[in-house]
């Protein structure tokens, strides 16, 4: 089955500073979630009936759906940023430093962050500034 | 003044996502010759770090190492600097938008750089988000 890879992010940038967390793998963290299953298939059959293409029943779409796939709904769902710089390493998940809010402050931003990503991925999560840059080949 | 390239620092190779400002390396050379304040400050800087042996003043501005230079010159302005490219080309003066204060609203974060930059500088920079 071919999962349509349908739009591009700010992800595929070759630099990034947020603040948020690291982790392994995108697949294991939805898998284990109840709550983001739904939300994640829901916005896949929402794209494929936008599209006109066929909709896999949930159970055959996460059997299939790749990490890219995943990676672009988690970010429209959280509205934060993913990224995995090249082919290594772990997937970073969080906020752009830059995107501070005007009259937001540095402690509100981390908060902000915080509480979003225990909401939707409980807790127990270990959160920290994040800075890569790398030359996409 | 001839700022030498070829030296490389940490800064060149490593990321970073600054609000600031951009500079061409000419502009950087004419801006410090034009600023007996800031080239006083940035030899400070420098005899700090030499004490032993400093070379006289003149001949430390004919004859510095780009990235030394550049170091001194954000420290002289209270500033990070960035020089991303190996032939020194542009430098990025500014500060890491991760650095924001507990307690500093983005506003404020953006206003104590256009005024760091200003006091330093003068007039006439506009600063904004860069990232490598």
């Amino acid at each position: 089955m071919k999962v349509r890879q349908g739009f591009v992010s700010n992800s595929s940038s070759s630099s990034f500073c947020i603040y948020g967390i690291c982790v392994e793998d995108i697949e294991s963290l939805v898998d284990g979630n109840p709550k983001l299953k739904p939300k994640i298939y829901e916005k896949y059959v929402e794209e494929q009936k936008k599209w006109g293409e066929e909709i896999l029943p949930e159970e055959e779409y996460f059997e299939n759906v790749d990490s890219y796939d995943l990676r672009e709904r988690l970010e429209y769902l959280l509205g934060m940023e993913i990224y995995k710089p090249g082919d290594w390493g772990c997937f970073y998940i969080g906020d752009s430093w830059s995107s501070i809010g005007d009259d937001e402050t540095g402690k509100q931003f981390k908060e902000r962050v915080e509480k979003e990503l225990k909401e939707t991925f409980g807790e127990g999560l270990s959160f920290s500034t994040h800075e890569e840059g790398w030359m996409d080949c | 003044m001839k700022i030498r390239t070829g030296f490389v620092s940490n800064s060149s190779s490593s990321s970073f996502c600054i609000y600031g400002i951009c500079l061409e390396d000419e502009q950087v050379d004419s801006l410090v010759r034009g600023s007996e304040g800031l080239k006083d400050k940035i030899y400070e800087l420098y005899k700090k770090d030499f004490k032993k042996k400093v070379y006289p003043k003149e001949e430390f501005f004919e004859d510095i190492w780009d990235d030394l230079f550049y170091d001194y010159l954000g420290s002289a302005l209270g500033l990070e600097y960035y020089s991303p490219f190996d032939d020194g080309s542009y430098i990025y003066l500014g500060r890491s938008w991760c650095c924001i204060e507990g307690e500093e609203t983005g506003n404020e974060f953006r206003e104590s750089v256009e005024k760091t930059l200003k006091d330093g500088l003068g007039d006439g920079y506009t600063c904004k988000t860069h990232e490598q």
